[in-house]
């Protein structure tokens, strides 16, 4: 079993923005997509994860519909609005200084 | 309601969501092969507490405040519908002190907020200017005549006389005014028109609404008929718009043309024909957009022009603009004036709270196991206390609507009372702007609510969600003294209750002394008559024939009413002395019964010839001859140059006579004032004839006025009894008195059910206490006096709390009316005494029940 972590905090919001960047999911279908990418090893808490979904649709950065699931059921289907797009450009780049400073950090200091 | 469905919808989705993840998660263990209740319960406990992911959702969803607002109010008013009695009386409480202060808002409103119902109030103005020697001055006619044809911009002026003047039978103040004063208010007719441009000179008489009601019966065929001013026949033109009754403090009862306004000559001259440059008053209408400021530059740079040609001193350095927008210009100082009655109403309210308060912490005591519960729940603090001032604000809102009911309904029978109890002859000299209320006075009740609901439920909230948990669930709510709080609640209510009680009962001795203050003058049958200048001599005629009057005397100023003249004089031993004067006929002394006590009075010689005689008053003899006899003595006055009315020939003047000391001026400034009296030909014009009358004054006085009339119309401009004055004189303080009163004995009411809610509630939490007291051999007699001493020991320290404040609140009201006493003892010991055995009988019922208590039953209790 491989190790299971937690989620920084602040890179859920990361996470949900990069899932919805290629096609509309529903809730329960990010949180099994970014368990599935992350080879189980991010786990997103339940509990977390539809409150930063309705946040997010606050500040506009995604917006949700009502659609049918693959499974023939009605579901609440996120995808990116344009804002979105542009917050997860400028938070992808934040992210990859960040993790590339603190890899340097790790390796040199 | 929307934004109710709106809720429900967001909730009903949020639901389902939450539902449709639950399903997947369960689909996939299915998937994996897990049976199906297996499969639900593992995705169940994956995700957590759905109900918790559900409020953070909602939280995130900003509606969270509106829902719990709306659920506290339900759980508010199912929780007050539960305890009827509490909720009533909270509610009730609030209501009469919230309409008190709403009734006393109403007549600030009405006087200082409300602005006139025509065009564009808030650009009138009153015009002063002030000239170099620091006199506030007003115009002479020409000046306006030239300020109007300067003011090309926008600005207008119009000029107003103020006059009084007997319409029929009663006394009326109108004014006369310019020619475009109406077309430049905008005043509307209510009937027929409003004065015109073109009505000049011409007798034409526009009534105030209230004046046609009153005074005409609300005669709607007055257009056309014929009233009388001052003897002279106006015809009446119309009635002024409802509620209009002037721009002033003081309402008018009717305008007339100022060109027509009669001059009260035997013959009727108007002030048109007699060329008349007495001075008038400006009301101006600035431009629209104008400031008061521009409009005060404007005016500045326009009237050096005007008094140019005037003496150097007396030319124009600053112009004075106030507001005509409402009957008082809303300044600082008209805020000061109404500051100590809307502080003491204020006083009431908080007393009110108080109780409420006091209300709530003995709910909060009973509910602290429902809010221990919920706090060991997880419920937070801010949430709880939220929840307890939501429920203050349950209480207080239907304070808004009793309370503006109540309120109006105090204005009514306060106007109704004043009327009732003024003395008859000073009523028709009494007038009051409309009272009605209006939005502003419906949101000042909301506001008054409000914060009553957060003064009284804030303290309790605080109070009632600070226990300790683990006490909480022990079921032990002891901790703390709950009952401190509610004690300082008293304490205060004593105070303020005290305060009140001691202002009342200071003014109540000071209204009795004024009222048995001896005026040394004889005022019960006594007529003062002011007739008009001209028509002096025929009216004397008529009244030395009268068989009504006793005796006849002259005066240039009335005891009782009138200021005095000064004059500066000096005698052989004594400093320059500012001193009262007044020129009196012979009879002066007879008829007011003045006796001389040396020397004599005038006789018809020197009356006639007014040599130079005079008759100093006690005080006066003191203080110009400290040591020696007067009589004989020489008085000189020093004279200022010049005037009609000179006292030049009294420069010196021997005293022949001393007057016994009497009241000069109004009751109040007492008899202590040194006055000199010079003697005045009875038939010289000036002022005032005093008739003493055979008898049954007050009706004599009513046939006398109707004689004068119809042998000399309209030259009687008043008359009345000598006694009114006095009575007038004591009323404002009998006024205040009854003020105060009630006041005090409402805050009294409040203390007491105050002091007795806290020892009853005393009594319920030391039950086992004094139960094991009571078994160990106390008396009833000593767990009652350990009760009430305590109480007493509270009270008593209130109360002399209420008297420190009392007496900082004396000397400011010493300060500011004279004669008031700064420390009037009586008044302190009675209201201390009396607030603290009121304190103590409220203290004892609630006691007494504690001695009755069976010792066995209160230690099994709990």
């Amino acid at each position: 079993m491989t190790t299971r972590l937690d989620l920084l905090q602040g890179t859920l919001d990361l996470l949900i923005l990069r899932t919805l960047a290629g096609d509309r999911r529903h809730g329960w279908s990010i949180s099994e997509r970014i368990q599935e990418i992350s080879n189980d090893v991010l786990r997103v808490n339940q509990g977390s994860l539809y409150p930063a979904l309705h946040r997010l649709e606050r500040q506009g950065w995604i917006r949700s519909e009502w659609g049918v699931s693959e499974l023939g059921r009605r579901a609440r289907f996120y995808s990116l609005t344009s804002a979105g797009r542009k917050q997860l450009r400028e938070e992808s780049e934040q992210w990859a200084q960040f993790s590339a400073a603190v890899g340097r950090v790790m390796r040199l200091a | 309601m929307r934004a109710l469905l709106r809720r429900n919808l967001a909730e009903a989705e949020l639901r389902e969501e939450l539902d449709f993840h639950l399903e997947m998660q369960a689909h996939k263990h299915r998937v994996a092969g897990v049976s199906d209740t297996e499969a639900r319960a593992r995705a169940r406990l994956e995700f957590g507490n759905v109900e918790l992911v559900k409020e953070d959702a909602r939280d995130v969803r900003g509606a969270r405040p509106i829902e719990d607002f709306v659920a506290d109010v339900r759980y508010g008013v199912r929780g007050l519908a539960r305890a009827p009695l509490f909720s009533l009386s909270a509610i009730l409480t609030i209501s009469l002190a919230v309409g008190l202060n709403t009734s006393v808002f109403t007549i600030f409103n009405a006087y200082v907020l409300r602005p006139f119902d025509i065009r564009d109030p808030y650009s009138l103005y009153s015009l002063q200017w002030m000239d170099r020697s620091g006199h506030v001055r007003d115009f002479a006619p020409a000046d306006i005549d030239l300020l109007r044809k300067r003011s090309s911009d926008g600005n207008d002026v119009a000029a107003y006389r103020t006059f009084t003047a007997r319409i029929g039978a009663s006394q009326a103040v109108g004014d006369a005014v310019g020619d475009n004063y109406f077309q430049m208010t905008g005043v509307r007719p209510a009937l027929g028109r409003t004065l015109a441009s073109y009505d000049r000179d011409t007798p034409v008489l526009l009534l105030s609404y209230a004046a046609w009601r009153t005074r005409f019966n609300a005669d709607s065929s007055i257009v056309g008929k014929t009233a009388s001013v001052r003897g002279a026949p106006f015809k009446v033109v119309g009635v002024a718009q409802e509620g209009f009754a002037g721009f002033f403090k003081k309402p008018r009862d009717f305008w007339i043309p100022i060109g027509a306004q009669p001059l009260g000559d035997s013959e009727p001259r108007t002030a048109a024909a007699a060329n008349d440059d007495r001075p008038v008053s400006a009301l101006a209408r600035l431009a629209s957009g104008t400031s008061a400021s521009q409009g005060r530059a404007f005016f500045e740079s326009r009237l050096p022009v005007l008094t140019a040609s005037l003496p150097d001193s007396a030319r124009s350095v600053r112009v004075f603009l106030t507001s005509r927008a409402t009957a008082i210009s809303p300044s600082m100082g008209a805020f000061l004036a109404f500051a100590p009655l809307m502080l003491a109403f204020g006083l009431i309210l908080a007393l009110a709270c108080a109780n409420v308060a006091n209300l709530l912490l003995a709910r909060g005591v009973a509910r602290q196991r429902e809010i221990g519960t919920r706090l060991a729940l997880g419920a937070e603090r801010t949430r709880l206390i939220r929840q307890l001032v939501t429920e203050a604000f349950v209480l207080a809102l239907p304070s808004v609507a009793i309370g503006f009911v109540l309120a109006q309904a105090a204005v009514v029978v306060g106007v109704r009372t004043l009327y009732a109890t003024l003395p008859p002859d000073l009523a028709t000299f009494v007038r009051l702007v409309p009272l009605e209320p209006d939005l502003r006075v419906l949101g000042f009740a909301l506001l008054a609510s409000i914060a009553a609901a957060l003064l009284s439920g804030l303290m309790p909230a605080l109070r009632a969600t600070r226990l300790s948990l683990a006490d909480a669930i022990r079921g032990s709510f002891g901790g703390g003294s709950p009952s401190r709080p509610r004690t300082m609640l008293v304490v205060g209510q004593v105070a303020a209750s005290s305060l009140l009680l001691t202002i009342a009962i200071t003014l109540l001795r000071e209204t009795a002394r004024l009222g048995r203050i001896d005026t040394g003058l004889r005022t019960r049958d006594v007529l003062s008559i002011e007739p008009q200048p001209a028509s002096h001599s025929t009216l004397l005629a008529t009244l030395r024939t009268s068989a009504h009057v006793d005796t006849l005397a002259g005066a240039a100023a009335l005891p009782l009413d009138m200021r005095f003249p000064t004059a500066v004089v000096r005698s052989d031993d004594s400093e320059r002395v500012t001193i009262l004067y007044n020129r009196v006929s012979a009879a002066y002394f007879n008829v007011l019964g003045i006796p001389v006590v040396a020397g004599r009075g005038f006789t018809r010689r020197e009356e006639a010839s007014a040599s130079p005689a005079v008759i100093v008053s006690e005080a006066a003899a003191r203080r110009l001859w400290p040591r020696a006899s007067p009589l004989g003595r020489v008085v000189r006055f020093e004279t200022k140059d010049g005037g009609a009315d000179s006292i030049a020939r009294y420069q010196n003047a021997t005293v022949i006579g001393v007057a016994r000391d009497v009241v000069v001026g109004s009751v109040d400034q007492g008899t202590q004032r040194p006055v000199v009296y010079l003697p005045k030909p009875l038939d010289a014009g000036a002022c005032c004839l005093l008739a003493r009358v055979r008898d049954r004054p007050i009706v004599t006085k009513k046939a006398l006025d109707e004689e004068l009339e119809k042998a000399v119309p309209g030259a009687v401009e008043r008359i009345d009894l000598l006694d009114t004055f006095v009575t007038g004189a004591v009323y404002p303080y009998r006024v205040a008195y009854w003020v105060a009163l009630m006041l005090g004995v409402l805050a009294l009411g409040l203390t007491l059910i105050g002091v007795y809610g806290v020892v009853g509630y005393m009594v319920s939490q030391r039950v086992r206490e004094l139960g094991v007291r009571m078994a160990l051999g106390a008396r009833p007699a000593d767990v009652v006096r350990l009760m009430v001493s305590h109480s007493l020991t509270h009270a008593a320290g209130g109360a002399a709390a209420g008297s420190v404040l009392a007496l900082g609140v004396a000397r400011l009201v010493a300060a500011n009316v004279q004669g008031m006493p700064v420390f009037d003892a009586p008044a302190f010991v009675s209201a201390f005494v009396a607030v603290v055995s009121a304190c103590f009988l409220a203290a004892l019922i609630p006691s007494r029940r504690a001695a009755t208590l069976d010792p066995m039953a209160a230690l099994r209790q709990d």
